[in-house]
Formats: C-alpha cells, sequence, structure tokens
C-alpha cells in the first residue's frame, strides 16, 4: 500500500518517537556499582517503627540484611519477596536475602498471640481475685472493686486489672477499685489481672449484674449459662491477642 | 415501571453481600512499583509540553481528511484465521466456559483470594488485562463477552424449540441512552477502589451473578444489541478504548450479499478520529471513566493518606467505615472536578475558536481526545502489576476453585518478582505517557480543524486544551513518581 501523502509527517514522527523509545530502553540496560552487603536495623516498638525513617533503600544485587528487634511478640512480614520472621522481646531476628528484584516492598508486623503463651511462665499460684459491684447514685453506673491474693497493682510495673462487660471490655484500672457505667440490663460481668507485659492472667472473677440485683440493692452471683459467655470473651481475646497487623515502612530495591 | 423495581431488588441483594464484609488488610493484589525518579520525571513532563508545541508548529496550517491507512488483515493467512468463523465460534466457548468456572470458583470455591481463580481473574485479567488488550491490539470484549454468547446460544435455542424470539424487544426508553451503563460503572469504580472486601472471592462472584441478572434481563426485555449498547457498561468502556487500537471490525458492506466483517490494521489512535460524535451520557460515561482511572493511582499515593488523615473527624460518624465514606466522597467528586476542568476549557475553547457551539456540544465533541492520555498512563501505571500478579494465573488454572487440584502441573508455580525491572518500567511509563500526550495533541488538532470555522480559529481554540491535556499528563506523572502508599 503506498501511503498517502498527507501521512507522511505523522508516521515519520511516530518512527522518530519509536526509535527514542528504543534508545531510552537500550539505555535502561546499563547500570554501574558492584553488589554489596548493606543491613538495616528496625525496631519495632510501641505499635510502629522506632525512628523517623520507614524507607530503607538498597541496589540491585545487594545481599540484604533486615536486623529486627520488638517490644511484643510477633512476624514480620517482608512482601513482593515473600520471607517473614518471628521476633519477640527477647528474641531479635533477621533476614537476609539477595535483592535480585527491583521495586518497593512493603513491610509489615503481625502482632501474635504468641505473647499470651509466654504469659503462661508467670506463675500464678495462689493468686486470686474476687470482684465486687456496688450500684453508684447514677442509674447504670457502679463502683466496681478488687480483692486480690499474691498480686498488687502498680503503675510502676504495669500490673493492672480488666473489667469486661459480656465480653467488651469497660476498662483495665490500677486502682483496686473505679466507678464504671455499664448501663441498664443484665450483664456478665468479668475482672481479670494483667501483667504489665498485657498478659491476660487465668486468674479471674466473674458475676452477673442486672436491673433485679440493683432492686435487691446488691449485685448477685449468678453462674447460669457461663460456658456460653465465657466462650464469648475468650474469642473476643483471641482476637485482641492477635491485633492488627501495621506497617513498618518499606524497603525499596534500586535498578543497578 | 416493572424494570426499576427489579434494579432495585438486585442492588439491594448486591448491597446484602456488601454490608457484613471482612476487612482485608489491603484490597487485592500488591503492587511493587518503584516511584519515577524525580529527573526524569521532570524531563519527561518537559519533553510532554515541547513536543506539544512542535505537534502543534508541524499540523497546525495542514488539512485533513476523515481517514487514514488502513490495512485490510483478511489479504493474510494469519487474518484470515482469525477472523474465521471457527475460530471466532472456538474462542466464544472457551469464553463462555471460562465464565462458568468463574462463576463456579467464586460461589463454591476456596475463600482465600489468593488460592482461588475469581480475584486474579477480575481485578488482573479482566479489568486490567482486557483494558490492555483492548487498547492495544483490538476490541476483544465485543468477541468474548460472556453475557452476549450465552443470551446468544439461548436465543438460538429458544428459536429452534418454539419458532420465536426470545428478547421481548420492548421499545429502549429514548431518554434512559445510556444512563444505566453511568451508574453501573460508577459502581463497578466503588467495588474497585472503595470496597475493602473486593478480593473475597465470594463477594465478587455476587456481585458478578447480580450483574449477570441485569444484564440478561436488559437483553430479555429491550434486546440484545440495545441492551449491549445502552446498559452493557463493559461493552462501552472497552468500546471506548478500542477506538484507539490498531485493528477494526467493520460492518458487512451493506449489499445484500456479503456477510462477511472488514478485519483491517490501522496505526494506533487513529481510529480515534473516525469516532463518531458521543452523545451525552456516553461522554459523560467517558469522563467518569477517565477522573476514576487518574483517582484510582491517586488513592495509593501519600497526599491521599494526608487527604484521609485530614477528613477523619469529619467522618468519625462512620466509625470503621470512616476510610471508605471518604474516599467514597473522592470518588463522587473526581469526576465532577474533571467535568468542571473541562467544561472550563471546552468554553474557553468556544470563545477563543470564535465558535457558535454551546459548551457541552464541544465538550462533547472533544472528549475522545482525552483518551490517549488516559491509556497511557493506565499502561504506565500497570504495567509491573499485571506483569507480576498476571503469574498468578499459571498456577491458577491447574487449580481454580483452591482445592488442592493439579489439572495441568503447574499448581505449585510461584511468582516471579524479577521478571520486570523497575528501571525499564520507568522508562516504559514516561515513554507512554509522552507519546498518549502527543496522540492526544495530535487528534484534538485535527478535531479543531473540523469543528471550528478558520485555521486561525482552529489554532487559537487549541491553547486551552494544551494547558489541559499537559495539567492531566502532570497528573499522570505526578502518579508515576509517587511511593505508593497501603492505607
Amino acid at each position: 500500500m503506498i501511503l498517502d501523502q498527507r501521512f507522511i509527517v505523522p508516521v515519520k514522527i511516530s518512527l522518530m518517537a519509536t526509535m527514542s523509545l528504543l534508545a531510552l530502553l537500550l539505555l535502561a540496560a546499563c547500570g554501574g556499582g558492584d553488589p554489596e552487603d548493606v543491613s538495616f536495623e528496625l525496631s519495632i516498638a510501641d505499635g510502629g517503627l522506632a525512628g523517623d525513617d520507614s524507607t530503607f533503600v538498597a541496589k540491585q544485587d545487594d545481599t540484604v540484611t533486615l536486623n529486627l528487634s520488638a517490644d511484643v511478640h510477633g512476624e514480620v512480614h517482608l512482601h513482593g519477596y515473600d520471607l517473614t520472621t518471628n521476633i519477640g522481646p527477647d528474641e531479635p531476628s533477621s533476614i537476609t536475602f539477595l535483592a535480585d528484584a527491583t521495586g518497593r516492598y512493603a513491610m509489615e508486623f503481625h502482632p501474635s498471640g504468641e505473647a499470651e503463651m509466654h504469659c503462661d511462665d508467670v506463675d500464678v499460684t495462689g493468686m486470686a481475685v474476687r470482684l465486687s459491684l456496688e450500684p453508684a447514685a447514677e442509674a447504670g453506673h457502679y463502683v466496681a472493686s478488687v480483692e486480690v491474693d499474691n498480686f498488687e497493682f502498680s503503675l510502676a510495673s504495669g500490673s493492672h486489672w480488666h473489667l469486661t462487660s459480656d465480653g467488651e471490655t469497660v476498662g483495665m484500672f490500677y486502682e483496686s477499685s473505679a466507678e464504671v457505667e455499664l448501663g441498664m440490663g443484665t450483664h456478665e460481668i468479668v475482672a481479670q489481672l494483667n501483667t504489665g507485659e498485657h498478659c491476660a492472667l487465668p486468674v479471674s472473677d466473674m458475676m452477673m449484674v442486672g436491673d433485679n440485683a440493683l432492686d435487691d440493692g446488691m449485685a448477685m452471683d449468678d453462674h447460669d449459662g457461663e460456658d456460653e459467655h465465657e466462650h464469648d470473651a475468650e474469642e473476643e481475646h483471641a482476637h485482641e491477642g492477635d491485633g492488627e497487623p501495621f506497617s513498618i515502612g518499606a524497603l525499596e530495591i534500586m535498578p543497578r | 415501571m416493572k424494570r426499576p423495581l427489579i434494579l432495585g431488588v438486585l442492588w439491594a441483594a448486591g448491597l446484602a453481600v456488601l454490608i457484613p464484609s471482612t476487612a482485608f488488610a489491603h484490597g487485592f493484589g500488591d503492587r511493587y512499583d518503584l516511584p519515577v525518579p524525580l529527573g526524569l520525571y521532570m524531563s519527561a513532563a518537559g519533553a510532554a509540553v515541547v513536543l506539544s508545541f512542535v505537534v502543534i508548529g508541524l499540523f497546525a496550517k495542514r488539512d485533513f481528511g476523515d481517514g487514514y491507512p488502513q490495512k485490510d488483515l483478511r489479504k493474510w493467512r494469519l487474518g484470515r484465521v482469525l477472523a474465521h468463523p471457527t475460530t471466532l465460534d472456538a474462542v466464544r466457548d472457551v469464553s463462555a466456559i471460562i465464565f462458568i468456572v468463574y462463576m463456579f470458583a467464586g460461589l463454591f470455591g476456596s475463600g482465600d483470594p489468593n488460592a482461588n481463580l475469581v480475584p486474579t481473574m477480575t481485578w488482573v485479567v479482566f479489568w486490567v488485562g482486557i483494558a490492555y488488550f483492548s487498547a492495544l491490539v483490538g476490541d476483544i470484549w465485543a468477541l468474548i463477552n460472556p453475557w452476549k454468547i450465552l443470551f446468544t446460544h439461548a436465543e438460538s435455542l429458544t428459536w429452534k424449540l418454539t419458532g420465536r424470539d426470545l428478547a421481548r424487544y420492548e421499545p429502549y426508553p429514548v431518554r434512559l441512552s445510556a444512563w444505566p451503563a453511568v451508574l453501573l460503572f460508577l459502581a463497578f469504580a466503588w467495588v474497585e477502589i472503595v470496597y475493602t472486601a473486593s478480593g473475597v472471592p465470594f463477594n465478587i462472584a455476587a456481585l458478578a451473578l447480580a450483574y449477570s441478572v441485569v444484564t440478561l434481563l436488559g437483553m430479555w426485555w429491550f434486546g440484545r444489541e440495545e441492551w449491549l449498547r445502552n446498559g452493557e457498561v463493559f461493552t462501552i468502556v472497552f468500546g471506548f478504548l478500542a477506538a484507539f487500537a490498531p485493528t477494526q471490525v467493520t460492518e458487512p458492506p451493506d449489499d445484500g450479499v456479503s456477510t462477511d466483517h472488514g478485519f483491517s490494521l490501522r496505526p494506533w489512535g487513529a481510529g480515534l478520529l473516525a469516532v463518531p460524535q458521543p452523545t451525552l451520557p456516553r461522554a459523560a460515561l467517558l469522563v467518569l471513566m477517565l477522573a476514576t482511572v487518574s483517582f484510582d493511582g491517586f488513592v495509593e499515593t501519600g497526599t491521599w493518606t494526608e487527604i484521609l488523615l485530614d477528613f477523619l473527624p469529619a467522618f468519625s460518624f462512620l466509625g470503621a467505615n470512616a476510610f471508605s465514606g471518604i474516599t467514597t466522597v473522592g470518588l463522587i467528586l473526581a469526576p465532577l472536578v474533571f467535568f468542571g476542568v473541562f467544561a472550563l476549557t471546552a468554553w474557553l475553547m468556544g470563545w477563543l475558536g470564535n465558535s457558535s457551539l454551546g459548551i457541552m456540544e464541544l465538550a462533547r465533541t472533544f472528549v475522545f481526545s482525552l483518551v490517549p492520555i488516559a491509556l497511557a498512563y493506565h499502561i504506565a501505571h500497570f504495567f509491573s502489576f499485571l506483569m507480576i500478579q498476571g503469574q498468578r494465573m499459571f498456577s491458577l488454572v491447574s487449580d481454580p476453585f483452591g482445592w488442592g487440584w493439579d489439572l495441568f502441573g503447574t499448581a505449585g508455580y510461584s511468582v516471579d518478582i524479577s521478571v520486570v525491572n523497575a528501571r525499564f518500567v520507568w522508562y516504559l511509563s514516561i515513554a507512554a505517557i509522552v507519546i498518549g500526550h502527543i496522540i492526544a495533541v495530535y487528534v484534538a488538532h485535527v478535531y479543531a480543524l473540523r469543528t471550528f470555522p478558520g485555521k486561525g480559529d482552529a489554532v487559537r481554540s487549541q491553547y486551552p486544551m494544551l494547558v489541559l491535556m499537559a495539567g492531566y499528563t502532570m497528573v499522570s506523572l505526578w502518579i508515576v513518581a509517587q511511593p505508593i502508599v497501603e492505607s
């Protein structure tokens, strides 16, 4: 087919554009420098990455080492390369790999329920908690008090107790008594001891509170339907223990 | 009034799927793109502006007809094989089978987004892949549209059994035009960009099922082609992109003898010179598509994360859905802002070009000239995503339902993330964006020479258009130069 006269210039332009594109792509194949060993220190604390930097840069074919530490247990995940490692407060870990693929790879920390497993180390022998609830002046408000054996609340060590209503956290307290709003209706209230490392200890007390109890001017222990409710509370806790994954920055592997 | 009721019920059913959703950490399909370096970004921006003037300078006084070079593909053996009815029927059958497997995988297969065929098929192969193919090769959707294929089969079956038409051919309301497609596209874009559980196979399949019901009902009530023209949003949207494509299929000559469709080759973008002026809803759909393509990239930037945090207090009444609420507002505002800027440009064009045409008339005349810019951006933005996430199909074809099958021995294939080099992607991105920009300027200039009374008017009219296009291209470049942030 013979090209119409008026198309010659557009065709020339597209040819030129294609040629310059090819030239650019050829340029793209070139590179410089020798691969190196690079390492980065990542410290995870308070639900994030310590320090201001969150982007770490290396070059393609470098051998990259990520030295990781964290204040809680969990798993570090490097996307793309899909590498993971488990770390915890006393268990720093590292990931070393050959960065052969360029790109920007997100790093994530998945807090695990593992922290609770380590709570097994806490000796709970002789520990006990007894919950009592007194209606406060305002309707639906109560003064929740706990008596404890072999346990001490303190801000310094972080030892505290949690109060839950039907499995939902009402609050965490460092003193032995607190005024809380539980609302009207019948609720299952649980007090549970926790260590400063947020270990939920298998030491708790449960009682029912409700409209009837309010009329009587006293809360009464009620163990009916306990199993079902306890299951709910446990599920809630398992979820809390696993925690939401959060970003700990990104690793950029630049082309060489 | 029956039909809106049915539609309402279907959408309510669709919404029921949406509400009790499990939130995923990050939609579906990781992106690993490195931001384009500043130097490249600036040179590309400069090149786009300078080349705009080169194009205007070269073509300002040239006379353009309506034509463009074409080559009949049926002169070649390969072209004849591709256009042969047997080939086409085979492709249609394969497509229908894939669609049935897809629906089955979504409704009954594994719930793991990575193990199930559906998320990769939907967001990588269908949405990104077919868009690429439509623009760079040809209007494949017209051939493989599974609803069209299934309905055509049902039609011929009905004809054989009862001797009657399946479709009712009720008159399509003229005022409704392509507005159903506009609404459906907005819903689709919402699922793609905002919906946090868009990676859950069952949810996607349930929505696809709802859409299938709407589409099949529409074809049954108004007739197949009528609904494909006005309500089947993907036929329209992929058709827009295919206007850029280097192949074209034409209707058989109107001589009553030949039934062969034409099948020819043309330069990329040339088809844009021959598109008829879109109706108002089709133009609106195009604007919506252009705006959402950019918005989709914008929500991955750090700037958007800052906007989310700024507006969080105002949206806190939505609780855990606050971010989705803000993004929804953004998704609706983006096309309005885009349209506002475009309408202003159209007004300036009319004024500088001494045209008696109204703003809307001019906007409709010129809207297709923006397609190459959006397309170039789309190619730049999704190239490595398509190359990397597309590899998932190797293992998924062997185990589409995530049931531990290994049909073709490829189930164990793991994605190679080093398949594309970032430097290659950078140059490809900026080359695509600059070339797309040049083609857009050229196309707009040809439109102008046809629209405005004198050549001087046409050239003057293009100054606001050049500014708009430069701005639009800068937005594309800016987005590809931003690190992708997962919010």
